[in-house]
């Protein structure tokens, strides 16, 4: 066969060491190679070998030995897992040599012939399958025929996973089922889903965190309403201490002014005291005179000094009497003379004077005449000259004071006769005067003599209480008087004030008084007007305590309500990250869904018809050309072309269907890996396939291995058998 | 006045009440507890190490999350800690302001809360100023580490404020280098920026971003905590503890020898063995496969001795091997092909691409029959 038409053929495995195997080569030719060995004999790990060469282990940190290729097929014995295979492929022939040990993996790719070495990565598979490991297994590893249960919607969804991933396993649907559930997990056509509650719970928090918010600034409102009744209740609380210590301040100094009065009062007591005893010093042996005593002593002193008085005045008027006497004695010097001689006297003077000059008249008138008529000649100068005599002499004795009367210093006679005339009037006054004299002087004798008597029996009770004192008795009665009085009244005072203080000290404990008055300051007003403001401010109170605790109840209820709105607001944030993640994760599904059934769309518009085209031959061939042709929808609904026209492939037998797939697989092949198809195994893969399917599959198979090595790996030796009886030509492969 | 050294802890950016929007419904109510957890776990370090001036910079809470609950345990923390002084710079997640939690809730007296005026805050007692200034708003366009006017040079000068070191045009407190280095500060406590810097120092002044004291996600990786230490006249000693819980961590595991599913799980595994239940761990499967392998976070493992979270990315590439013939006359190549075309269309890396991407590992996961479902309950955390 030619290698090209083959494309990948393997001429030689040989295994030192793997799984169980050690030491085996084996050199499978092109065309259908048969592997008849029995279970646990090494076939699926000479299928694992030739994976191992060209790709290395698998699942090396998978813990399970089924899932963990290296310790599943690491040797047995211990020791490295080595081998080599020698591969044909349409640029040549090479060999493929792995080693595997427990730290250190070597491949080398060289050149068959030349031994040059061309490859240094460690997967030899991607470059000469140009698929990855997965795809290698999946599309050329046959585990088992599938046989699809449920019609063609069954098939179809086969053939269109085969189609997809090249693994009938890998579900395009179960892929985007898995999208949608996981949509619908976040919410579906019903709005049902984490994204409908957590947009409900969201909207809940929404609305919590207004109403907490609000409750908040209500309860805020509340707080700040609170602070300030409180402020202005400690306010008018400060007030009222201190107007209590205004009140208290004025009973201090309420007490103050009493214990002030009280000292005072008995300052006062004492000082009353000391001085009635002062007074009561002031007398002898303290013996302070009776009032009557003193009263009598008064009355003895006022006649005392009336009688005395009146003795001054006696006195006085004795003397002025005297004098008056005196006076009218010496108003007329006729006491001292006898007035009638005197009288008599100046009668004679006068007859005298008057003769004279009746003389001196006549002779000067005879004179005048004389003269005049020059009668009597010379005796006119007689007359004249006796005339003059006379007159002069008259005129003497008329003009001139007579002695008696200058001794009597009377000025002349006119007065003399006035005081004579008055004389007897004076006479009498004298007389009177004289009478009264005598009257005075009687009286005053009188008067003397109770004066005496009163002067010796004041001075003796004066002296009784005044023994030393010089002074006036009047001064020392009044003395006593005022002392007694004073010392009276001092008594009355010192007896009245010590009641007065025993009487205010009744029930009155000083010390508590005392205490009660320290620190006491005169108070700027009366107990009232601070009453007064005390009633203000604790009518104020009262108003504001109601509403304190109107408040109090506003806020006990706000509070009870009141949910901290931070921790809404973090419980709404939290939701909405968690939300706005989801929504992320939902968009992200659906364009996850919608790229995949675009990919879908793509895949079944553009590989259906190509894997219908690929798989046409192939069924026509195994159908013996009873159905020319396959075809597939975009819904990979697979239907034939047959004689009477297009039918699906539900009308065919189970066979048919099962070399349906197998064409399907191998157009897949052929679409992945082109003209240069590799070689495929089945591994086990027909132990369910009847006798009669068997005979068709493996025809199939004979037709497939004209252009592809085949490996058939079984336990059973019916495929031998059949192919022996088919006529097919196959390489018999064993382990020995 | 003789300068001793004053023992100080110092942390910021502890989020407390924030979301984790990377967690599960039912990991977030969890990692919640676990954050004020840490918090309780730094007031508790800061008693037993006796700290005395215990800074917060910035980003405490999250205003538009937080709780009275959390308000509730802040203020309990600070009043069990009577001793200890502590100082808040709000940031710009918390800033403070009439309806922020820092004027409605009643801190207690040993916690100062610097507002939008730079302030000075002085501890004669301890010989120390502590300065500071806090956001008001969600932005800070001036440097906070300015305009403190003439420090004290005798007493230790500490600023505590929340700013950016990473960018001059930062909107969020922008901090230069050479503003550090002129403040004259002894040290600077900095927070906004999560990731720990350790002590780092300009000029004579020393500065330090102690990191966030919890990892909220993948961004966040590793453990973290706070510093803590003593800061003196000149000299900074400072070290890092660690307060998380947990950790986020991200690992490139490249599955290209993997030959199956098991050994690409295996391979995970080997990987993920030394992570703990302490960690959450997101796994980028990577390299190139010849079967794409669904794996879900399950399969890999859960429960003891596995991290408590574990996500898995798929970023692999299939590389299937297939012969110009298969790629032509099998579906499985065709399938291949074009997906593979349409991959080449995408721009790499786009949300586009990786539908593609999933979509060609889905399809050949299908057509070689096994399973694509890559989802379930747990892992999209339904029951949360």
């Amino acid at each position: 066969m030619d290698s090209q038409i083959h494309g990948l053929c393997i001429d030689r495995i040989d295994i030192a060491a793997f799984g169980k195997i050690k030491n085996l080569s084996i050199s499978p030719q092109k065309g259908l190679n048969l592997l008849c060995a029995p279970n646990e004999a090494g076939k699926s790990t000479l299928a694992g070998f030739i994976k191992f060469v060209f790709y290395g282990f698998s699942g090396l940190r998978k813990q399970s030995i089924s899932e963990n290729e290296k310790l599943l097929q690491m040797p047995w014995g211990g020791g490295k897992a080595a081998g080599a295979i020698t591969i044909t492929t349409p640029n040549g022939k090479f060999r493929v040599e792995r080693t595997q040990s427990d730290t250190k993996e070597t491949v080398d790719v060289f050149d068959y012939f030349t031994r040059k070495s061309l490859f240094t990565g460690m997967v030899p598979g991607e470059v000469f399958f140009g698929v990855g490991e997965e795809s290698f297994q999946k599309v050329l590893f046959f585990k088992q025929l599938y046989q699809p249960k449920g019609g063609d919607g069954a098939l179809a969804e086969q053939i269109q996973n085969l189609m997809f991933s090249a693994d009938e396993k890998t579900s395009a649907e179960r892929a985007a089922k898995r999208l949608k559930e996981a949509k619908a997990a976040l919410k579906n056509n019903q709005n049902r889903g984490f994204i409908p509650d957590l947009e409900a719970r969201l909207e809940s928090y929404g609305e919590k965190l207004t109403d907490s918010v609000e409750t908040k600034r209500r309860l805020d409102g509340v707080l700040s309403a609170l602070g300030e009744k409180r402020q202005k209740i400690a306010f008018n609380e400060s007030k009222l201490e201190s107007l209590e210590k205004e009140i208290v301040n004025i009973r201090k100094y309420e007490a103050k002014d009493r214990l002030d009065r009280l000292n005072a009062l008995a300052a006062d007591a004492l000082k009353a005291e000391e001085k009635y005893k002062q007074r009561m010093a002031c007398f002898a042996d303290s013996n302070i005179p009776e009032t009557e005593f003193v009263n009598r002593l008064i009355n003895d002193y006022a006649e005392y000094s009336l009688i005395k008085k009146r003795l001054d005045e006696t006195e006085t008027q004795i003397k002025a009497q005297e004098e008056k006497r005196e006076s009218i004695e010496k108003s007329t010097p006729f006491f001292k003379t006898d007035i009638e001689k005197l009288k008599k006297s100046l009668k004679i003077r006068n007859i005298l004077s008057g003769v004279l000059l009746l003389a001196a008249a006549l002779g000067l008138s005879l004179a005048g005449a004389g003269y005049g008529f020059k009668l009597f000649g010379m005796f006119s100068h007689i007359f004249a000259g006796a005339g003059a005599v006379f007159g002069a002499v008259g005129f003497f004795l008329f003009l001139k004071q007579p002695p008696a009367l200058k001794k009597l210093g009377i000025s002349g006679k006119v007065e003399f006769y006035k005081k004579a005339k008055d004389f007897p009037i004076v006479k009498v006054k004298a007389e009177e005067a004289r009478n009264q004299l005598n009257s005075l002087e009687k009286s005053y004798s009188e008067d003397a003599k109770s004066f005496n008597g009163l002067k010796k029996s004041i001075e003796t009770r004066v002296k009784r209480y005044f023994p030393e004192e010089e002074a006036t008795y009047g001064l020392l009665i009044q003395k006593m008087l005022n002392l007694s009085v004073e010392a009276g009244e001092l008594k009355a005072e010192h007896l009245s004030l010590s009641r007065q203080l025993e009487a205010n000290l009744d029930g009155v404990d000083m010390d508590s008084l005392v205490s009660l008055a320290a620190g006491a300051v005169k108070p700027a007003r009366d107990i009232a007007a601070v009453e007064q403001q005390i009633d203000f401010y604790k009518h104020a109170n009262q108003g504001l305590k109601q509403q304190e605790i109107a408040l109090e109840k506003q806020k006990s209820a706000l509070g009870v309500s009141a949910v901290s709105p931070a921790v809404i607001y973090s419980k709404h944030e939290a939701v909405k990250n968690s939300l706005n993640s989801l929504n992320g994760k939902f968009k992200s599904l659906t364009l996850a869904l919608e790229v995949l059934e675009e990919s879908g769309d793509y895949m079944k518009a553009t590989i259906s018809p190509k894997l219908a085209k690929l798989a046409s031959p192939c069924f026509s061939g195994i159908t013996d050309g009873k159905y020319q042709s396959v075809r597939l929808s975009t819904d990979l609904a697979m239907s034939i072309d047959t004689p009477v026209g297009e039918k699906s492939a539900d009308y065919l037998s189970a066979g048919t269907k099962d070399m349906a797939y197998l064409c399907l697989r191998q157009a897949l092949i052929s679409l992945l890996y082109g003209g240069a198809r590799p070689f495929i195994v089945l591994d086990d893969a027909l132990s369910r396939v009847d006798d009669k399917r068997l005979k068709k599959f493996l025809a199939t198979l004979a037709g497939l291995s004209e252009t592809q090595q085949i490996f058939i790996l079984t336990c059973h030796s019916r495929e031998g058998s059949m192919l022996s009886e088919l006529g097919i030509g196959f390489n018999a492969l064993a382990f020995d | 006045m003789v300068q001793l050294s004053v023992r100080v802890f110092h942390c910021a950016d502890l989020h407390l009440d924030s979301p984790f929007s990377l967690s599960g419904p039912a990991q977030a109510e969890q990692r919640k507890i676990e954050l004020r957890s840490a918090f309780t776990s730094a007031i508790m370090v800061a008693k037993q190490e006796m700290i005395k001036l215990f800074f917060i910079s910035g980003d405490l809470f999250d205003t538009e999350y937080v709780t009275k609950d959390t308000a509730e345990l802040l203020i309990s923390e600070f009043n069990s800690f009577p001793s200890c002084r502590f100082f808040i710079s709000p940031g710009n997640h918390d800033p403070i302001n009439d309806s922020s939690f820092y004027k409605t809730v009643p801190f207690p007296p040993n916690v100062h809360i610097f507002g939008g005026n730079r302030e000075k805050v002085p501890i004669p007692e301890l010989g120390v100023n502590v300065y500071g200034v806090g956001f008001t708003d969600m932005v800070f366009m001036s440097s906070p580490v300015v305009g403190y006017g003439p420090l004290d040079m005798s007493a230790i000068n500490i600023l505590v404020c929340h700013g950016d070191t990473s960018s001059p045009s930062s909107k969020n407190g922008p901090i230069t280098k050479q503003e550090i280095a002129a403040s004259g500060f002894d040290y600077i406590a900095l927070g906004h920026i999560h990731m720990p810097t350790g002590v780092l120092k300009e000029g004579n002044t020393s500065y330090a971003y102690p990191g966030c004291i919890e990892g909220r996600s993948f961004d966040e990786p590793g453990h973290h905590g706070a510093l803590i230490g003593t800061i003196g006249k000149g000299e900074v000693n400072l070290k890092t503890i660690q307060l998380s819980r947990r950790r986020y961590e991200t690992l490139n595991v490249d599955i290209s020898k993997a030959v199956s599913k098991s050994s690409a799980i295996d391979i995970i595994r080997a990987k993920v063995r030394p992570f703990g239940n302490d960690t959450a761990i997101r796994i980028i499967m990577t390299g190139t496969v010849s079967e794409p392998f669904v794996i879900s976070p399950a399969e890999v493992g859960k429960g003891y001795g596995y991290p408590f979270q574990m996500e898995l990315i798929d970023s692999t590439f299939p590389e299937i091997n297939l012969t110009g013939l298969e790629k032509d006359t099998t579906l499985r190549g065709v399938f291949y092909s074009r997906m593979t075309e349409r991959l080449g269309k995408c721009d790499a890396g786009s949300d586009e691409y990786a539908v593609t991407l999933a979509a060609l590992k889905y399809g050949i996961s299908a057509l070689h029959d096994r399973n694509v479902i890559d989802f379930g309950e747990e892992e999209i955390n339904i029951n949360g």
